[in-house]
C-alpha cells in the first residue's frame, strides 16, 4: 500500500481543477487559452496519478486495494470509503484516458462558454471516478446522482436543436431508476440490522431471500435504465444524438458503463439469489437488445443515431455475460466494457469531426470521402473494424469471451446473440461504404480537410489501445481474473433461508414516562 | 387552598422576552425617531434575533431534560430550543431579504421589522409549550403579523388581495383550530398535552366521537397553517401576491412553528389515536406530495411554483410526521434536519428572487430568468444551487434532509409511502431543472447584452449576505452534516 491517498487524489483533482476555473475569466481568447490549459493540466495529472495506481495494483489478488476510509456520518454508519479491484481498475483507467481526449477534442469545437463547458467536464469526471470506487452506499449514491448534473448541462447547454428535450428525458429517466435505488439501500440497510452502509458488510451477508426480488428489481432496475438494457432504452438515442461530440464519447465510454458496473459491483452479489431467479429475463432481454439495436442501427440514416443504437447491441453483451454466471461471461463482460468505452467513444469523435466540417451527419450527404480524406478514412474503418470485433483489434476479444461463457450456460442465447455480430458488420460495412467508398464524392464534400494534427492526437491514443487490448489483452486481464473469479463465486452463493420472525412494533407511541412507571406496577405480581 | 405560584424558570424565557423587547424597541425607535434610514433598524432587528439566538443556544447544553415554566404554558427542552434557532435563523434571514427588498423603501419600515419580530415571537411561543390554549395564542401572535404583512404595501392590489384573503381562511382555520382544542378538552378534561396523554393513558378514547373529531379538527387548523393538502388552496394566491420579501418569510417561518407545534400533539397524544389517524396523516402526506409537485409543474410565476414546491414539502415533512407517529424516534430528528435545510434553500430562493429584480421592479416570471446564468452568474449559480437541493439532489443539504426523512419512514415500515415519496421527487426535479434549463440553456432576453454585463454584479449587501449564509448552510448541510443530524436527533426527544 503506497503512502499517498491515491483514489482520493485521483478522485477530486479534477473537481479541485474545476473550482479553480471559478477564478479564470473566459471573455477573451487568451482567457479561453488559460482555462483550457488549466483544466487539461488537471485531467492529465488525474491520468497519471491513475497510472500509478495501475502500476502499483496488485495481480494474483481478489480483494478491494487502496483502500482509503474516514467516518463521515458516523451517527447513520456512512463512512467516506474507496477502493478499487480489478473489476474497476479498468473502468478508471478508461475515465482517466477519455477525459482528457475528449477535453483536446473540443478545444476545437467548443467556443461558447467554454469554462462552463470544462468545469462541467471535470465535476463529470470526479462523479464517474467517484462511483467506480465507492465502497459506501450513501457515497456511490451522491456521485451517481451528482454526477447527471454536469452531463445534464452538457447536453442542454451547448446539445443540438432538441438538446432541452433530450437533456430532461435523460435527467428524468435516470433519476426514476435511482430513487428507487434509494428505497432499496434503505431498506437494506434496516432489514439486515448492520446499521451500516458499507458495502463489502451487506456483500458478505446477503439478505434474507423473501426480500431479495423486491430489492434486485429496484437496483437492477436503476441499472437497467442506465445501461440501457431494452425497454429502457428510448432515452438514449435523444440524449447520444443531441449531446455534443465530448458529451457523447463520455456519455458512451464512460457513463453507460455505471449501469453494467452497477449490476455487476450491487445487484447481483448483493441478491444472488434473485439475480439467478431473474436471470433468463435479463438474458433474453439483453439479447433482445443486442438484435433489435443492431437492426434499428442498420435503417439510420444519421451516423450518430447509428452509433448510438449499436451501443445499445454492444451493451446487450456485457449484459449477456454478466448473467452467464461464469468466469467467461464476467471477465468478458468488463473487457467489453472497455472495449465498448474505446470503440464507441472513438466512432462518436469520429462523427464530430466529420460533422463539424460538413454541418451533416445524413450517410447520404456522404460518400466516396475516402478519397478527399484518406487518413480519416482510414481512422474511420479501423475503429469500425473494432467495433465490428474483428480478430486482432480490441473489440474481438471482449466479444468471443462473453460468447463462450454465454454458449456455457445456454447454447441458445448464444447463437443468437452471435447473430448479433454478424447484424453488426452488416451495419457498419455498409455505412463505411456508403460513406467513405461508394463512387465519387459529391462537389460539397470534394473540399474537405483531413485530419489535423489536434485530431490526430485525439484519435492515435484510441487507435492504440485498440490493437494494444487486441493483440495482447493479457496484463489487463490478468488484473480483471482474479476479481471475476471472486465475483462468480459470490454471484453463485446460494441464500435461501427464510425471513426471521419480526419483531412485535408496538402500535402507539411510548406513554409519558411518569405514567409507564404507574402501569410497570399494575403489571408487577 | 393556598395558592401555588408556578415555576418560572427566568432564563429558558430570554430568547422570548428578548425578541418581545426588541420588537417594542423597534417600534418606539421608529415612532420617536422617524428616519427614512433603514439600516439602523434593521441592524438593531438582526442584533435582537442574535441575541435571542445567542440566548437560546448558551441555555442548551446542560439541559435537564427540559423546564415546564407557568405550569406548562412555556416548556423548553431540546426540541423546542432547536426549533427556537431554526426560527430565528430563518427570521434573520428573512430580514436580510426585506432589507435588500427595493420595493419596501417607499413603505415604513419601522412597523415591518417589528411585525417580524412579533410573529417570531408567536412562533416561538407555539413551539415552546405543551397547552394547547398557548399554541393557540402563539398561531393568533403570528397569524396577526402575517396578514398585516401580507397587505403591507398598501397601495398594492394584489397584495390587498393576498392579505384578505388569508385573513379570511386564517381565521376559518383558527377556528377550527380552537374548536377542535375545546372537543378534545371536553373528551379528555384538559389544554395541557402531558394531563390529557396521561388521561389517555388510563382511560382510552380512540373510539370517543368528541376526541377523535377533535384531533381531526386541530388536523385542520394546522393542516391549514402548513399548507398541506387539501387546505393548501390560500397558499399560491398569498404567496404571489405579498411582498416577495414577505412570501420568504411566510414560506419557511410559520411552517416550522406550525409543524412543531402539530409534532408535539402527535408526539404526545396521536399515539392513543389508533390506526385511523395514522391513515388519515398518510393519505395526506401522500396527497400534500403528489398535489404540490404535479400542480407546481404548470406555473409560470416563480414565486406561485415556490408557493407549489413548499406545498409539497410540507408533504414531506408529513412523511416524518406519519412516522413520529408509530414512535420512530429517527423521525422527529429528520423532521428537525429537514426544516433546517428547508429554511435555508427556499430563504436563498427567494432572495434571489428578490435580488434578481431591476431598479425596485421585480422579476417574478420564470421567463424573465432565461440566460441569467450569463448576465447574473452569481445570482445564477447561487440559484441553481437552490433548485438542486429543493429537488434533493446531492451533494446539497436537501438531499441529505430527504435521505434523514426516509429512513425513518423505512424504518418505521412505511415502504409505500416512501416510494410515492421518491417518485415526487423524480417529478419535482422536472420543474426545479426548468428553472437551470431557463437560466443556463436559453439565450438571455432581447436588451439584455451578455458581454455588457459580464462585469461585476451589483447585489445589494444584505442580499449578499444572505445569500452566502443560505449557499453556505446549503453545501455544508449536505457534505458535512455529521454534527447538525446528531443535534437534531438529540432534540428529537420531548419533554413529556
Amino acid at each position: 500500500m503506497s503512502e499517498l491517498p491515491l483514489i482520493t487524489l485521483m478522485v477530486f483533482l479534477p473537481l479541485i481543477g474545476g473550482l479553480l476555473l471559478i477564478f479564470v475569466g473566459d471573455a477573451d481568447e487568451a482567457g479561453r487559452a488559460r482555462v483550457r490549459a488549466i483544466s487539461m493540466a488537471f485531467a492529465l495529472l488525474t491520468l497519471a496519478v491513475s497510472a500509478a495506481v495501475y502500476a502499483g495494483f496488485r495481480e494474483n489478488f481478489a480483494g478491494m486495494q487502496f483502500v482509503e476510509r474516514a467516518e463521515w456520518i458516523p451517527r447513520f454508519g456512512i463512512s467516506y470509503y474507496v477502493g478499487l479491484d480489478g473489476i474497476s481498475l479498468p473502468l478508471i483507467l478508461l475515465t482517466t484516458i477519455l477525459t482528457p481526449i475528449v477535453l483536446l477534442y473540443s478545444w476545437g469545437e467548443v467556443e461558447k462558454r467554454v469554462r462552463l463547458f470544462q468545469m462541467a467536464l471535470l465535476f463529470l469526471e470526479t462523479g464517474m471516478l467517484g462511483v467506480f470506487v465507492s465502497l459506501d452506499f450513501f457515497l456511490f449514491y451522491v456521485f451517481w446522482e451528482g454526477m447527471l448534473i454536469p452531463m445534464y448541462l452538457i447536453i442542454g447547454v451547448w446539445g443540438g436543436p432538441r438538446r432541452i428535450y433530450a437533456a430532461v428525458k435523460f435527467f428524468l429517466y435516470t433519476m426514476a431508476g435511482s430513487v428507487l435505488m434509494l428505497v432499496a439501500i434503505l431498506w437494506l440497510y434496516f432489514e439486515t440490522g448492520a446499521e451500516t452502509f458499507d458495502i463489502l458488510v451487506h456483500l458478505d451477508k446477503p439478505v434474507h431471500y423473501a426480500l431479495q426480488g423486491w430489492l434486485f428489481a429496484a437496483f437492477a432496475l436503476s441499472f437497467a435504465i442506465k445501461v440501457p438494457i431494452f425497454p429502457f432504452h428510448t432515452w438514449l438515442p435523444d440524449a447520444h444524438v443531441e449531446a455534443p461530440t465530448a458529451g457523447s464519447v463520455i456519455l458512451a465510454g464512460v457513463m453507460l458503463k455505471m449501469g453494467t458496473y452497477g449490476l455487476m459491483r450491487l445487484a447481483m452479489p448483493l441478491f444472488p439469489t434473485a439475480a439467478r431467479d431473474f436471470a433468463p429475463l435479463f438474458m433474453t432481454l439483453a439479447v433482445i437488445g443486442i438484435v433489435y439495436g443492431a437492426l434499428v442501427a442498420m435503417v439510420q440514416d444519421d451516423i450518430k443515431k447509428l452509433v448510438a443504437y449499436s451501443s445499445v447491441s454492444h451493451l446487450g453483451f456485457v449484459v449477456l455475460g454478466l448473467f452467464s454466471f461464469n468466469l467467461l461471461g464476467a471477465s468478458g463482460g468488463v473487457l467489453q466494457m472497455v472495449n465498448h468505452g474505446i470503440s464507441t467513444g472513438a466512432l462518436f469523435l469520429i462523427v464530430g469531426m466529420i460533422y463539424s466540417r460538413r454541418h451533416t451527419r445524413l450517410i447520404s450527404d456522404f460518400g466516396g470521402i475516402a478519397r478527399v480524406m484518406p487518413v480519416f478514412a482510414v481512422f474511420f474503418v479501423i475503429t469500425s473494424f473494432s467495433s465490428i470485433g474483428l480478430p486482432g483489434l480490441n473489440g474481438f476479444v471482449g466479444e468471443f469471451t462473453i460468447l463462450a461463457g454465454a454458449f456455457d450456460r445456454s447454447p441458445f442465447f448464444a447463437v443468437v446473440a452471435a447473430s448479433g455480430v454478424v447484424l453488426a458488420a452488416v451495419y457498419m460495412l455498409w455505412m463505411l461504404q456508403r460513406v467513405l467508398f461508394g463512387g465519387d464524392p459529391s462537389p460539397a464534400n470534394l473540399g474537405l480537410r483531413d485530419l489535423g494534427v489536434r485530431e490526430w492526437c485525439v484519435l492515435a491514443p484510441l487507435i492504440a489501445l485498440m490493437f494494444g487490448l487486441g493483440l495482447y489483452p493479457k496484463p489487463i486481464l490478468n488484473k480483471i481474473e482474479p476479481s471475476a473469479k471472486a465475483w462468480v463465486e459470490q454471484v453463485n452463493r446460494r441464500v435461501l433461508h427464510v425471513k426471521p420472525p419480526p419483531e412485535p412494533r408496538l402500535a402507539r407511541a411510548p406513554a409519558p414516562v411518569f405514567v409507564e412507571a404507574r402501569s410497570l406496577k399494575a403489571v408487577r405480581p | 387552598m393556598t395558592p401555588v405560584f408556578p415555576v418560572i424558570h427566568w432564563p429558558y424565557l430570554l430568547p422570548v422576552i428578548f425578541v418581545v423587547l426588541g420588537a417594542v424597541a423597534v417600534l418606539l425607535w421608529d415612532t420617536f425617531f422617524r428616519s427614512r434610514d433603514r439600516t439602523f433598524l434593521a441592524a438593531l432587528t438582526l442584533t435582537t434575533l442574535a441575541a435571542a439566538g445567542g440566548a437560546t443556544l448558551s441555555a442548551l447544553p446542560g439541559l435537564p431534560g427540559g423546564a415546564v415554566s407557568f405550569g406548562g404554558m412555556f416548556v423548553f427542552d431540546r426540541f423546542s430550543g432547536f426549533v427556537f434557532i431554526l426560527i430565528l435563523i430563518a427570521s434573520f434571514i428573512s430580514v436580510l431579504i426585506a432589507a435588500a427588498q427595493m420595493s419596501l423603501d417607499e413603505a415604513p419600515a419601522g412597523e415591518y421589522f417589528a411585525l417580524i419580530l412579533f410573529a417570531t415571537s408567536g412562533m416561538m411561543l407555539m413551539a415552546g409549550t405543551r397547552n394547547m390554549l398557548m399554541i393557540f395564542i402563539g398561531l393568533e401572535i403570528l397569524s396577526l403579523s402575517l396578514y398585516v404583512l401580507a397587505g403591507y404595501l398598501r397601495f398594492d392590489l394584489r397584495g390587498n388581495e393576498a392579505a384578505l384573503k388569508y385573513f379570511l381562511l386564517g381565521s376559518f382555520a383558527a377556528g377550527f383550530l380552537l374548536f377542535g382544542m375545546a372537543m378534545i378538552y371536553g373528551a379528555a378534561g384538559s389544554v395541557d398535552l402531558a394531563r390529557i396523554a396521561s388521561h389517555l393513558h388510563s382511560h382510552p378514547l380512540s373510539r370517543n366521537p368528541a376526541f377523535m373529531l377533535g384531533l381531526g379538527f386541530i388536523t385542520v387548523g394546522l393542516g391549514f397553517k402548513v399548507a398541506a393538502v387539501p387546505f393548501n388552496m390560500w397558499a399560491p394566491d398569498v404567496y404571489e401576491g405579498a411582498p416577495t420579501a414577505v412570501t420568504a418569510f411566510m414560506s419557511v417561518g410559520p411552517k416550522a412553528a406550525a409543524f412543531a407545534a402539530f409534532f408535539r400533539i402527535v408526539l404526545m397524544v396521536g399515539g392513543y389515536a389508533g390506526e385511523n389517524f395514522i391513515a388519515v396523516l398518510w393519505v395526506m402526506a401522500a396527497l400534500t406530495m403528489t398535489v404540490g409537485n404535479l400542480v407546481a409543474i404548470w406555473q409560470a410565476n416563480i414565486k406561485r411554483m415556490l408557493a407549489f414546491s413548499s406545498i409539497a414539502h410540507a408533504g414531506y415533512i408529513l412523511v416524518a410526521l406519519v412516522a413520529a407517529q408509530r414512535g420512530e424516534a429517527l423521525a422527529t430528528g429528520g423532521f428537525l434536519y429537514y426544516l433546517l435545510v428547508y429554511s435555508f434553500m427556499n430563504l436563498g430562493a427567494f432572495c434571489v428572487v428578490v435580488a434578481s429584480g431591476r431598479g425596485g421592479e421585480e422579476r417574478t416570471r420564470i421567463a424573465d430568468f432565461a440566460g441569467m446564468g450569463y448576465t447574473r452568474p452569481v445570482l445564477a449559480a447561487a440559484m441553481a444551487i437552490f433548485m438542486v437541493s429543493l429537488a434533493g439532489l446531492p451533494p446539497t443539504g436537501g438531499f441529505v434532509a430527504k435521505f434523514y426523512i426516509f429512513s425513518a419512514a423505512i424504518k418505521a415500515g412505511y415502504v409505500w409511502l416512501v416510494v410515492v415519496a421518491v417518485l415526487n421527487s423524480v417529478i419535482s426535479v422536472y420543474y426545479y431543472l426548468r428553472l437551470i434549463v431557463v437560466m443556463y440553456m436559453q439565450e438571455p432576453g432581447a436588451g439584455v447584452d451578455e458581454g455588457a454585463v459580464a462585469g461585476p454584479e451589483r447585489v445589494s449587501s444584505y442580499a449578499f449576505a444572505a445569500l452566502l449564509l443560505a449557499v453556505i448552510a446549503t453545501l455544508e448541510l449536505g457534505l458535512f452534516p455529521g454534527a447538525v443530524i446528531e443535534f437534531a436527533l438529540r432534540s428529537g426527544v420531548l419533554l413529556n
